[in-house]
């Protein structure tokens, strides 16, 4: 009764004219880019996340959510037509999308492709509506150790999914950790790393760090090189609902996808991008004809893609319960509730029910919203693709510079956003990864403040983390998953010889 | 690449020494009671540790071919562009975000965009323009006037 009360609030929150506003633009910016190669999710929201400072924190959220949710949409579109990927969780999409738009489907590819992505999207709200409340319950017994431990077992899986290179994702925590501590301590007051500089005094600043890494760095990668004339398919696509042989053919992949891309959301450094990998493995292992895969099927669009808009949904759970980011989007999420005043925890859905259900709510509504705009908008988006990045990048530089300097009016964070551009895309082009380093440094304060605690409380004593159960269970979790670490690095070091994992 | 993986390795293992020093000046405290530089003293172990490991692995990996820049890499373009903000944004209290921003924007057009004089001064004038009107009027922002009050 209570749950249905608070969808009802959730819905009445997102119905108000200022929400669903923020929801329409969060999912139509979403859409452009993932449509527009070379714009992730990450570096837009990193983009945003100033203008939400002069919005109201569920606006806020439920603007940025929309972009994460969009671009699932929206980056399949240039994965089927171009067979280049919006952003990364689609890049599964190019193998059988792409295929199929060579063939003359590209409609039914782009229709199952917006089909599957809704029916995902709407289910995974849905789960995260009714798990995320006993999830935030049994969270309540969390305290300084079990916050420590759950932080020591989000690493280790951190660490083990790094793309690049294991050893290079673990000495990322450890900078970004570094990074986080940097300003006043907490409990002493002592100024740490600042060095004189007042900007320094509270720390570096999220944003100024996020959108060097992600926006600044992404226009440097891509202003490196003289851009080419993109390969668009200008055929005139017709026949975007699928036939009735192509949805019996899609509908158990949809579900599929839509299951397994939640629960693999909820896992810490879980993400789409695992999700649509996953989901495309799983179809073509027990399909009936697993020859056909990277030939057009159209299961091999349909569960990719309702895997990475469902996990979108799943990854909110740890944010809006525990307080943890499962993905670098969701620590750039945390970071936007934080300029708010806000730590999402266990008593988040308690003390803000109008927020969370609020928020909910609008991720249902942003959902059949995109089924309504996108399906008809395709063509407008396949045109976009046709803007040069030259006159693309300007406007993304000053909305970097705008949204950084609008902060705090500090040209100084204009220079640490610079810096971490360069420290960024030095980063790209040498394969570090940014997303652990985000991770860590966005995590640093409740790591530092959980483990001191916990010291406190036990004197010392680091058998705090094995005395109490939940703790003592995430603990070893986490030692098990650096154990498998240690185990798949010595296996990488054996298969690859080239270069060191 | 591992000639430029050895370099960075080394960079990222000298920042951790020096974040454990300073680390140590600030104070581990005891794990009783924990100083300030504790928990960036992990961090730093963190770093070093994994660094020198890392550093180690360049010597027993095979040298792969291609190397982290491409040969076509455009350096001025991306030297201008960082010089050029750099430029905006100890100019912008100076001359104010109206005058700073139009120069800008007229610079990378013309600069680096290789654009014409008119489709410059046009681009300029109205991504000024529309940029002042948001940010200014509908999300409140106090931008600088500059010495030129404008």
């Amino acid at each position: 009764m209570d749950l249905f009360h608070n969808v009802g609030l959730g819905f009445a929150v997102a119905l108000s004219w200022e929400n669903l506003l923020c929801c329409v633009v969060g999912v139509l910016v979403g859409t452009l880019v993932g449509v527009l190669p070379g714009l992730g999710p990450a570096a837009t929201i990193s983009l945003l996340l100033p203008s939400t400072y002069y919005l109201g924190p569920t606006p806020a959220v439920i603007m940025l959510a929309g972009v994460y949710y969009g671009a699932m949409y929206g980056g399949s579109t240039t994965s089927i037509l171009i067979n280049i990927p919006g952003e990364a969780a689609s890049v599964v999409t190019c193998i059988d999308g792409y295929r199929m738009a060579r063939q003359g489907r590209a409609g039914p590819a782009l229709g199952i492709s917006a089909f599957s992505s809704f029916i995902a999207g709407t289910l995974s709200v849905i789960g995260l509506c009714f798990a995320a409340p006993p999830l935030a319950k049994f969270a309540l017994g969390f305290g300084p150790p079990e916050y420590s431990a759950l932080i020591f077992l989000a690493f280790s899986v951190v660490a083990n999914l790094a793309s690049q290179s294991i050893l290079k994702g673990l000495m990322m925590i450890g900078a970004g950790i570094f990074l986080g501590c940097i300003g006043s301590d907490f409990i002493t007051g002592d100024l740490r790393f600042t060095y004189g500089s007042i900007t320094l005094f509270d720390g570096i600043g999220i944003v100024p760090v996020v959108i060097g890494l992600f926006g600044i760095a992404e226009v440097l990668e891509n202003m490196e090189v003289e851009a080419g004339k993109s390969d668009v398919l200008y055929a005139k696509l017709k026949g975007l609902f699928p036939t009735l042989k192509d949805w019996k053919e899609s509908i158990p992949a949809i579900f599929r996808g839509t299951f397994l891309g939640f629960f693999l959301g909820i896992l810490p450094g879980g993400s789409p991008i695992m999700a649509s990998f996953a989901s495309y493995a799983l179809e073509k292992r027990i399909s009936k004809h697993p020859e056909n895969f990277g030939k057009g099927v159209i299961e091999g669009v349909a569960g990719p893609e309702a895997a990475n808009n469902s996990a979108t949904g799943g990854c909110f759970i740890p944010l809006m319960t525990l307080g943890i980011p499962t993905n670098v989007v969701m620590a750039l999420m945390l970071g936007a509730l934080m300029i708010h005043g806000i730590r999402p925890g266990p008593m988040f859905i308690q003390e803000k029910p109008d927020l969370f259900f609020g928020f909910v709510a609008s991720m249902y509504l942003g959902n059949a919203m995109l089924l309504i705009l996108n399906l008809p908008l395709i063509p407008l988006w396949v045109r976009l693709l046709t803007i040069p990045y030259r006159l693309l990048f300007p406007l993304i530089l000053l909305f970097c510079i705008i949204g950084v300097y609008s902060l705090n009016n500090n040209v100084w964070e204009i220079i640490i956003m610079l810096i971490f551009g360069i420290i960024g895309y030095l980063m790209r082009k040498f394969k570090y990864e940014a997303a652990p380093f985000v991770f860590a440094f966005i995590l640093a304060p409740l790591i530092e403040n959980s483990v001191r605690q916990s010291l406190l409380m036990s004197e010392g004593r680091f058998d705090i983390f094995f005395e109490r159960p939940i703790s003592c269970v995430l603990t070893i979790a986490g030692f098990i998953m650096y154990l498998l670490t240690v185990i798949r690095w010595i296996k990488l070091r054996r298969k690859i010889s080239y270069e060191f994992p | 690449m591992l000639k430029y993986d050895r370099i960075g390795t080394l960079f990222w293992t000298g920042l951790a020494i020096a974040i454990c020093i300073e680390s140590i000046r600030l104070g581990l405290g005891s794990l009783s009671v924990p100083g300030p530089g504790l928990v960036p003293f992990g961090a730093g172990l963190i770093l070093g540790f994994f660094g020198i490991m890392a550093f180690l692995c360049t010597f027993t990996g095979k040298e792969r071919k291609a190397g982290p820049w491409r040969p076509d890499t455009q350096w001025a373009t991306l030297i201008s562009i960082l010089l050029s903000v750099i430029g905006y944004a100890f100019l912008i209290d100076v001359l104010g975000f109206f005058v700073v921003t139009f120069l800008w924007i007229g610079f990378i057009c013309r600069g680096i965009g290789k654009m014409g004089w008119k489709a410059t001064i046009l681009t300029s004038l109205l991504t000024t323009v529309f940029c002042f009107l948001v940010f200014e009027y509908l999300l409140n922002i106090r931008f600088p006037r500059g010495i030129l009050r404008f």
